[in-house]
């Protein structure tokens, strides 16, 4: 019986990541004389190479592949890699395949803090964390999150999020300490707290085209919805990175999330 | 000329569960490869030739080689090889003839320019120089489905690669001028009238000979050149606030060459006021342009690959008749010194590390100074020293040493001791260990056609 496209991920996913896979790909490289210090990127080349593979057989096929067991799928993963290993040391070649649309996203499970919440609750954090270093790591936290393939919402793909909470970031960031933010931000509607205006700046900004108004200046209904929408979804995830951007830089895990939402 | 042929390293990987033949670590200009059947890979080492690998997997069907396989290695590497090898079944091995010297020099030198010559026939954005290429790769192609004679087993893999190569021959007469293909064909000629092969000294010749058409080619088509930019790289001038450079060239990998023309490098403007780092991209010819959506700029640290921010492509009103796309990135005003800009379908991807890339970077530039030395000794020196130190930042001491080298025998060649001996005293001292063996470089492979189109440099 043929492998679904979703079984076979998960088991190349826990493959890939094992000691075993780990071994192979030490192995792979250095057979062709290159140091450890590549078996990230080349394992990384790998999966992408072998789940877009995958995965564009799954889209014609009904989502069933051929591989119908573990050995199987061992013997091709391990051609995969082998290829991949070879291409390190090719020059330039341009062979993109179909870029895997992504399956069905699990709803978000994210909590409570901002930068500022964040040291209301813990004047500790105020010594410890500066902004540029809160800045960093947060940038750090979504990166990982994009890379590692854990930025879900049900309505946007993963680097679209990732944009606008960048975005955010890098304008609370980037302004000068205690200048608040332009007045043209007051205006919107549902944003009263200052996370709230940078996530609907910043919604603004890269949505210009959507931005309409009715006769008296107001802003459209849809650009309200698409605040709520987007801005409900980017609000959790800054809440959450700002928590673990916190545990990061203090050590305290933050565990009392209402706490952090009135502090 | 008939040789006797040197025993073959045949070896088992349990852990990878394939057979390798002669399968030695790529040089500095890293390798080219020839798929010849599911099961078969040949890796050419690019700036030897002569130097060839094989990787080996089964057919599926036990521990097996395939028939059509074995009929291959027994060409390329000699008939010795297939004794260590498992058999596909017993009419294979009747077959073998073990008595008599091989001479595997002809297919072995056909199969290494066809490599590299299908390699850069793929690899290069020029049309023109693709097309040379790939019509020098159907030549050696072709010579090999014709001379494939050390076995009744010819490998059909072989003839489906020519018919294939040959297809992109006849592509040319679209793409160059008349005169460009006259010449082109006589080349090519002269090259198969050569017999059994043509020599590095023929081919030389010959070079020189057609050097006056060889330039009105390139000015008839214009001319190719290696890439000069660092793919992606942006450094900002504090004192300014600007990046120092407005152009940056892209990782060809990351993204289709189908919706953005991977010959022209990104334009890319800093915006102070705002933040904003305006990348602009050009659309290939004919692109869908919906499908641009696919496609995200991101810009990041070259050292943690933290990403700084991202932004999808989206076409902007065409200039002419050009179609560009363009992502506006707020990476703000912040400690910026220096970051990477690319461009990928998938952006959910991490971005290569900076040994990654200074690896791709030390390869292409020992791909290029392979080419510069099929033409002319002198120009490839500097090249293999750039090599060498790219190598060197990628922390690779063998080919370091491997490229340092080359170098120094170019230099012999040219009669420049002091240049040499400075060359050896470099990597008289460096530790190689797989490479240790192989600094005594072998000459210079001949030129292929298309190195013509290249200017000497």
């Amino acid at each position: 019986m043929a492998w679904s496209y979703e079984a076979f991920e998960d088991w190349f996913l826990g493959f890939a990541y094992s000691t075993e896979g780990t071994s192979l790909v030490h192995r792979a490289a250095g057979r062709l004389g290159l140091a450890p210090a590549i078996a990230d990127d080349l394992r990384q080349e790998w999966v992408l190479a072998v789940r877009r593979t995958v995965a564009g057989r799954a889209r014609g096929s009904d989502r069933l592949i051929e591989f119908v067991d573990a050995d199987t799928s061992a013997s091709y993963v391990t051609r995969a890699l082998q290829n991949k290993a070879i291409d390190l040391l090719r020059k330039d070649r341009s062979t993109p395949e179909p870029i895997d649309p992504g399956r069905p996203s699990m709803a978000a499970n994210w909590s409570d803090a901002t930068p500022h919440e964040l040291r209301a609750v813990s004047p500790s954090a105020e010594a410890l964390v500066t902004e540029r270093d809160w800045c960093e790591t947060a940038r750090q936290q979504i990166t990982n999150d994009l890379h590692g393939n854990v930025l879900r919402c049900p309505g946007c793909p993963a680097p679209r999020v990732a944009q606008i909470a960048l975005y955010a970031i890098n304008v609370w960031c980037d302004r000068p300490t205690h200048e608040s933010l332009p007045s043209w931000t007051a205006e919107i509607q549902g944003g009263t707290q200052e996370l709230d205006q940078l996530i609907y700046q910043a919604l603004l900004q890269i949505f210009p085209e959507q931005v309409q108004r009715s006769a008296d200046g107001r802003l459209a209904a849809n650009v309200r919805k698409m605040k709520q929408r987007c801005g409900d979804c980017v609000r959790d995830l800054l809440r959450d990175i700002a928590r673990r951007c916190h545990t990061l830089t203090t050590g305290d895990v933050v565990s009392d999330v209402d706490g952090l939402d009135h502090g | 000329m008939a040789d006797t042929p040197s025993p073959r390293r045949v070896e088992f990987d349990h852990d990878l569960d394939t057979w390798t033949i002669d399968l030695d670590p790529p040089g500095p200009g890293g390798t080219a490869t020839l798929q010849m059947s599911p099961g078969l890979r040949l890796l050419v080492d690019v700036a030897e030739p002569d130097r060839i690998g094989a990787i080996l997997t089964s057919d599926g069907i036990g521990d097996s080689i395939a028939t059509e396989d074995r009929a291959a290695v027994a060409a390329i590497f000699g008939r010795a090889a297939l004794d260590e090898l498992p058999t596909a079944s017993a009419p294979g091995r009747s077959r073998r003839s073990p008595n008599g010297p091989e001479d595997l020099s002809e297919i072995r030198d056909h199969l290494g320019r066809l490599a590299i010559a299908e390699d850069l026939a793929i690899e290069t954005t020029d049309q023109v120089v693709g097309a040379v290429a790939g019509a020098e790769a159907a030549l050696h192609a072709e010579i090999l489905r014709d001379n494939w004679h050390l076995t009744r087993d010819r490998p059909t893999s072989t003839t489906a690669a020519a018919q294939r190569l040959i297809a992109l021959h006849a592509s040319i007469a679209e793409r160059i001028t008349p005169d460009a293909r006259d010449n082109l064909n006589r080349l090519l000629v002269e090259i198969a009238s050569f017999t059994p092969t043509p020599t590095a000294d023929q081919l030389r010749a010959l070079s020189r000979n057609s050097e006056p058409r060889a330039a009105d080619t390139k000015a008839a088509v214009g001319s190719w050149r290696p890439t000069e930019l660092p793919v992606g790289r942006l450094d900002f001038d504090k004192r300014t606030d600007s990046p120092a450079a407005g152009q940056i060239r892209l990782d060809r990998r990351l993204f289709s060459p189908a919706l953005l023309d991977p010959a022209v490098p990104a334009e890319v403007t800093w915006v102070r006021a705002t933040g904003d780092l305006i990348v602009r991209c050009r659309v290939t010819r004919g692109a869908y342009l919906v499908a641009l959506a696919s496609h995200w700029v991101r810009a990041y640290r070259p050292d943690t690959r933290t990403v700084l921010a991202l932004a999808p492509l989206e076409p902007i009103q065409p200039t002419g008749d050009e179609q560009w796309a363009e992502a506006r990135l707020h990476i703000g005003d912040h400690d910026v010194i220096s970051l990477i800009v690319d461009v990928t379908d998938a952006p959910k991807q991490r971005p290569p590390s900076v040994l990654r890339r200074t690896i791709e970077e030390a390869t292409s530039i020992g791909s290029n100074a392979a080419h510069l030395e099929r033409l002319t000794a002198l120009a490839a020196i500097d090249a293999w020293e750039t090599c060498a130190h790219t190598w060197h930042e990628a922390n690779d001491t063998d080919r370091q040493a491997l490229a340092l080298a080359r170098a120094e025998n170019l230099a012999l060649t040219a009669r420049h001791e002091d240049q040499a001996a400075a060359l050896r005293n470099q990597y008289a001292n460096l530790h190689a260990t797989w490479a240790a063996t192989r600094l005594e470089p072998r000459p210079p492979a001949a030129p292929l056609v298309a190195d013509l189109l290249v200017p000497a440099q």
